[in-house]
């Protein structure tokens, strides 16, 4: 459950880090309209990941924690590269 | 690259004092990768042909039970 | 300046990762496996899956020491591994060069449970820290070849400083073909950057000495590797069961990992799973009384290090899950590898196309990212098909895994000197598909005379996830299919 939720807290900072980079903006046709919010959420999340790892004893918490860094990451990047390519079809067709 | 390995071993012999401790062996092995792209940003050439013959006596000395 | 130095990095990073990412791949899928390879030895010894979880008992243990004493005066080597959460039987084992191997006993009454002899997962750790090249020149390439990783990884951080934070997750599969593995290779090779410094840079101390012979502190060296004492001293031994629980009683209970024999003592080693600092502690009893000698534990200070350093990179302490993440990890590792292999033959086609060294660099690309998964899924295989009394089967069952992946190289060298190198890939991915969506049939159709009972058990695991490669390698022939 802990590396669950700390999955989750990646996943969704990463998500958020990526929504904040012109590239992926493009990539998906938008724009940045809740910035401070994602940068916020992008802040917050990774300690959040780390406060639940840290129930865990060490040396397992900070594994965990890199961890589900690593699998948050691609989680995100897939979900945005899967985004992308849905957005670029509309765009292709027109 | 052979360099490096010199300049690795090097730093064992002549920061350690006694080979074979242990933290310094992690230290010099976390140095080693340093050396070889610090020494490849570097313009121009670095000595390294009998650096070369040295590296290449390792082996040897391994399989002669060193 | 900045181009000079990026251009220097480039070549560095090029050329270092493409000859040492050769041997990484293998070294990184071996250590993959081998991160489970108790549990695939027991899906290789299907004898086991009637056996009830049983705790270990005195009389076990004590027939298990007369066997064992029984091999002594034969002048066999051998050691006693005690039953773990993982591997739920008494094994005595020898090592054979490659691999421990040795009969399985019952933990209940020390009685033979006649297991086909297997190499098991202990082959993809032979082939993860030696290449099956043994301890001398195997380690040291391996080690070698470490050094190149972290080599690579540090020129690949300078080539990509700048993008390296903005293009964190980003990955364009609608680019051309090079853009596309590029941004695979990124994007895995960042994310896991952790994961990669961490199991290499402990790797790579682990197996120091072999790289600095001059200065060997015995730590993964030549020194302390149970089986290979060759003082033999056949006279028997005390009954194990007393001696077993005072040494419980030191470490803790289910805290002994194996016994060794020795000409003067009888000793218990702490398991490797008791505590995340790996040790060699022991605690020796006299042969001939079983009276307590003493308690051996590792030094602090310098041992200590050594023993977090291999704490980190064996997992043995770790739980499932944290296996099931290095498992992982190591397999997305490998995986962007591959890339980087792949993205370097897409970049010399455009100015080598059609030359033998770039066949030859194609050919081998494709040997170590398909055919070595092709090979591994055919040892398996190996597994049930050959006949389970057959004498020496565990060297044959190697040999099919080391023709197969010869196979796989030659038929990549034929297709890639035809210019028909997608072509290769296609066919290997295709065996992959074959080999691995049929290994849960073969499982259940070899198992079902004597021990098929469906459940959640390593037997599901190895299956499904021979299964899963094989769905992705179908996946992977019809993205083939797709790009021409």
């Amino acid at each position: 459950m802990i590396a669950f939720i700390a999955l989750l807290c990646w996943m969704f900072a990463l998500l958020c880090h990526g929504l904040l980079q012109p590239k992926i903006q493009r990539l998906l046709g938008v724009g940045c309209k809740h910035r401070a919010l994602l940068q916020g959420l992008r802040l917050v999340l990774p300690l959040a990941a780390l406060a639940v790892c840290m129930r865990q004893p060490m040396p397992l918490a900070l594994l965990l924690w890199l961890g589900m860094f690593s699998l948050g990451g691609l989680m995100a990047g897939g979900m945005l590269s899967v985004a992308s390519v849905r957005a670029r079809k509309p765009r292709a067709e027109a | 690259m052979a360099f490096a390995y010199l300049c690795t071993l090097g730093l064992f012999f002549l920061v350690v004092g006694r080979p074979g401790n242990m933290l310094f062996q992690s230290i010099g092995l976390a140095v080693m990768p340093l050396l070889i792209v610090g020494l490849f940003a570097l313009p121009g050439r670095v000595p390294g042909g009998g650096a070369g013959l040295f590296v290449l006596a390792m082996p040897l000395m391994q399989a002669g039970g060193l | 300046m900045r181009d000079i130095l990026r251009n220097r990095m480039g070549w560095l990073h090029t050329w270092v990762g493409f000859v040492s990412g050769l041997v990484l791949v293998v070294v990184f899928t071996g250590g993959t496996l081998a991160m489970f390879d108790t549990e695939i030895t027991r899906w290789m010894q299907p004898e086991l899956a009637m056996l009830p979880q049983a705790p270990l008992t005195a009389e076990g243990l004590n027939h298990a020491g007369e066997q064992v004493q029984a091999l002594r005066e034969k002048e066999q080597t051998v050691f006693l591994a005690l039953p773990s959460v993982r591997d739920p039987v008494l094994r005595i084992l020898h090592y054979d060069g490659h691999a421990f191997v040795g009969p399985a006993l019952d933990p209940r009454d020390g009685t033979d449970l006649n297991v086909r002899q297997t190499q098991g997962g202990q082959l993809f750790f032979d082939l993860h820290q030696s290449l099956y090249r043994g301890p001398v020149w195997g380690n040291m390439v391996t080690e070698v070849v470490g050094i190149g990783l972290l080599v690579a990884v540090l020129s690949g951080l300078i080539i990509h400083f700048r993008n390296l934070v903005p293009d964190l997750v980003l990955f364009r599969p609608f680019a051309a073909p090079g853009r596309a593995w590029l941004d695979a290779h990124l994007m895995a090779g960042v994310l896991m950057l952790p994961f990669i410094v961490m199991i290499t840079y402990t790797g790579v101390v682990i197996h120091g000495p072999r790289l600095f012979p001059m200065i060997s502190n015995g730590h993964g060296g030549k020194a302390g590797r149970p089986g290979h004492d060759r003082a033999h001293d056949a006279a028997p031994f005390a009954p194990l069961a007393p001696m077993w629980k005072q040494a419980e009683a030191v470490f803790g209970e289910g805290n002994i990992g194996f016994i060794r024999f020795e000409p003067r003592a009888v000793s218990f080693y702490r398991s490797d799973a008791a505590d995340f600092v790996m040790t060699r502690d022991r605690v020796d009893f006299s042969p001939r009384d079983g009276q307590q000698i003493g308690v051996k534990r590792d030094e602090r200070g310098d041992q200590s290090l050594g023993g977090i350093i291999r704490g980190l990179h064996y997992v043995r302490w770790g739980t499932l899950g944290l296996r099931w993440l290095y498992f992982i990890c190591g397999a997305i590792g490998s995986a962007m590898m591959s890339a980087g292999l792949v993205l370097f033959v897409i970049k010399y086609r455009r100015t080598h196309g059609g030359t033998v060294r770039l066949a030859l660099a194609e050919a081998l690309t494709l040997a170590v990212t398909l055919g070595l998964p092709l090979a591994s899924l055919g040892f398996l295989w190996s597994n049930r098909l050959i006949d389970p009394s057959l004498a020496h089967r565990e060297l044959l069952e190697a040999k099919v895994f080391f023709l197969l992946w010869l196979c796989a190289l030659l038929h990549g060298v034929l297709r890639s000197c035809t210019g028909l190198v997608r072509t290769a890939w296609r066919e290997q991915a295709w065996g992959i598909a074959a080999l691995g969506c049929g290994l849960p049939l073969l499982d259940v159709v070899s198992r079902r005379a004597t021990a098929f009972t469906p459940g959640l058990d390593v037997y599901l695991a190895v299956d499904a996830c021979a299964f899963g490669i094989g769905i992705l390698a179908l996946w992977g022939q019809s993205m083939i299919v797709h790009d021409r």
